[in-house]
This record gives structure tokens, C-alpha cells and sequence, in this order.
């Protein structure tokens, strides 16, 4: 995992979190973690392909998960609901979207969200890239930001190009 | 004013179908994707058409270039995470009218609908 797609993903998230849900965010320092660690209790989970590549994972645990949807949809919405999911997956696109506009002279794509329900689910992460974990903290609630990130073959030499004014 | 909405998540469509409704619309459609917008584009005859570009079946530009393909008028704006330049500069060739960039405040889609019908106004 590169230091340099950890930033813009907690930019994102509080930017993301401010915006629409009206509320700040304060984070713990990244930490690394292993492929197959446990999750809360409701994940949304979204991939990401092109110069940078893996996957994002936005875990809550029930009670977190519920007032903080609550905030952004605007209406409690039952844990168990299709709503409930929908919502979920549309926070951690919106979060990966935001970050991958961070991310400067790269291109990526994201795929659409998917979401996992179940008390300690696993979710594999990618075996060849590093887990890093950024908690969070917020009014109503904390989660856990996981990715498992790598930047594909190439783009080291296009950001030192571009980090030394070098033309392609 | 008609109104239509394209999303494949329920959530944020709802989230914009509030902000219309404090605003005053009242006449406001729902599509989950292109291909629904499309079959009902003809029925609503929307004015404006707020449109997300990342949707399974077919997404915002696919539907953009097909609507504008037909003849049709309504003012687009599309509602995005999509903030790279080269895929605004896409889709406004394809014939949107304006972007919104997601995350949005209710009073940033407000601004971006008022702003956007000015300018089909001043036109």
C-alpha cells in the first residue's frame, strides 16, 4: 500500500461525512491488518481498477451503521432492508469516488458496491496488496475505513516522471 | 416543471427528490438506470433530468447520447462522483448541460438546477 492513496481516502471521508451527513469525523493513525481480519457488522465493499487497484471496505458495527444512515438518507431505514444496503453502498461509492479524484495524474475506475451483513464477517482482501485500517469516530457512531490497495506496474515511473517534470 | 431522476441508488435519489420538494417541484419522475429513463422519457417529457453517470444496464453517458439521439431537449445535469476533466469534457460533448459533483449540500443542487435553468433562459 502506497502512503499516498491513504490520505486522499480520509480526505474524502470527511469531506463525504461533512457534506452530507453533516457531521465531522476525527481518525485514529493508519494501522496495517491482516487479509483475512474481521469486520463489523455491516460493510459496504467496493473495487477499484486501472492505476490504482483493490479494493475499499467502509465497516460499522449495527449501531453505528443505523444512526449514521439514518443521517444520510434522511429517515431511520431497518438494518435488514434492500434501503438499509442500498444506502451503505451508496456512502463508500460516493467516499472512493471522492478519494480516487484525489489521487492526481492517475486513472481509475470503481465498480458498483456491494454489501455484507453478519456479525465479525470476513471479507478477502487482495493478496498481493497490504491492508491498512483508518478508524473513525463521529457523533453518531464509528466505523473502520479498510483498503487493500496497490498501484499497478507503471505508475511509479508516471508520478516520478511527473514529480521531476520529465514529458513522455 | 417536470423533473426526472436517474440513479441506480435509491438512497440518493431519495436524498434529491427532497431538496426538489422544499424547492417547490412537485412533478418529479424516477428511473434506477438508463434503459428505465429511456422507457420513460417519452410519457414524462421531462424539462430537466438530473442523471448519474456510473449505472449497471446503461449508464448516465450511454443514456445521454441516446436521448440527445432522439431529438430530445431536457436540460441535463449530470450528478456525479466522476470529477475528472476529460469525463466532464466527455459527457458536455455529448450534450449535458451541467455537472454536479457528488458529495452535494441541498443548497449545491439547488444553486446547480437555478444556475442551469438561468442559462437555458438566457440562451
Amino acid at each position: 500500500m502506497i502512503t499516498r492513496t491513504i490520505q486522499p481516502f480520509i480526505e474524502a471521508a470527511a469531506h463525504v461525512f461533512q457534506t452530507m451527513l453533516n457531521l465531522e469525523l476525527r481518525h485514529q493513525p493508519p494501522r496495517s491488518i491482516e487479509q483475512d481480519t474481521s469486520h463489523h457488522d455491516v460493510s459496504g465493499v467496493i473495487g477499484m481498477s486501472g492505476d490504482v487497484v483493490g479494493v475499499v471496505i467502509l465497516s460499522f458495527p449495527a449501531d453505528s451503521a443505523a444512526r449514521i444512515v439514518e443521517a444520510f438518507a434522511g429517515q431511520a431505514i431497518p438494518l435488514q432492508s434492500d434501503d438499509f444496503a442500498d444506502a451503505v453502498g451508496e456512502l463508500v461509492n460516493i467516499i472512493a469516488g471522492n478519494a480516487k479524484s484525489r489521487f492526481g495524474d492517475t486513472t481509475v475506475s470503481i465498480g458498483f458496491p456491494s454489501v455484507v451483513l453478519g456479525p465479525s464477517h470476513k471479507i478477502a482482501m487482495p493478496s498481493d496488496a497490504p491492508g491498512v485500517a483508518i478508524p473513525f469516530e463521529t457523533l453518531r457512531g464509528r466505523f473502520t475505513l479498510k483498503l487493500g490497495l496497490r498501484e499497478a506496474a507503471g505508475l511509479e515511473a508516471k508520478s516520478h516522471a511527473a514529480a521531476t517534470g520529465a514529458r513522455s | 416543471m417536470r423533473i426526472m431522476i436517474v440513479d441506480d441508488s435509491k438512497t440518493m435519489r431519495s436524498i434529491q427528490k427532497n431538496v426538489l420538494k422544499r424547492l417547490g417541484y412537485a412533478e418529479i419522475a424516477e428511473a434506477c438506470d438508463g434503459r428505465d429513463a429511456l422507457s420513460q422519457v417519452g410519457a414524462f417529457d421531462p424539462h430537466l433530468i438530473l442523471l448519474d453517470r456510473n449505472m449497471p444496464e446503461m449508464d448516465g453517458l450511454a443514456f445521454l447520447k441516446s436521448y440527445r439521439g432522439r431529438g430530445h431537449k431536457a436540460l441535463v445535469i449530470m450528478v456525479t462522483t466522476e470529477a475528472e476533466k476529460p469525463k466532464v469534457i466527455e459527457a458536455l460533448k455529448a450534450g449535458l448541460n451541467n455537472y454536479l459533483i457528488k458529495p452535494f449540500t441541498p443548497e449545491g443542487l439547488s444553486m446547480r438546477i437555478k444556475e442551469t435553468l438561468e442559462r437555458s433562459a438566457a440562451a
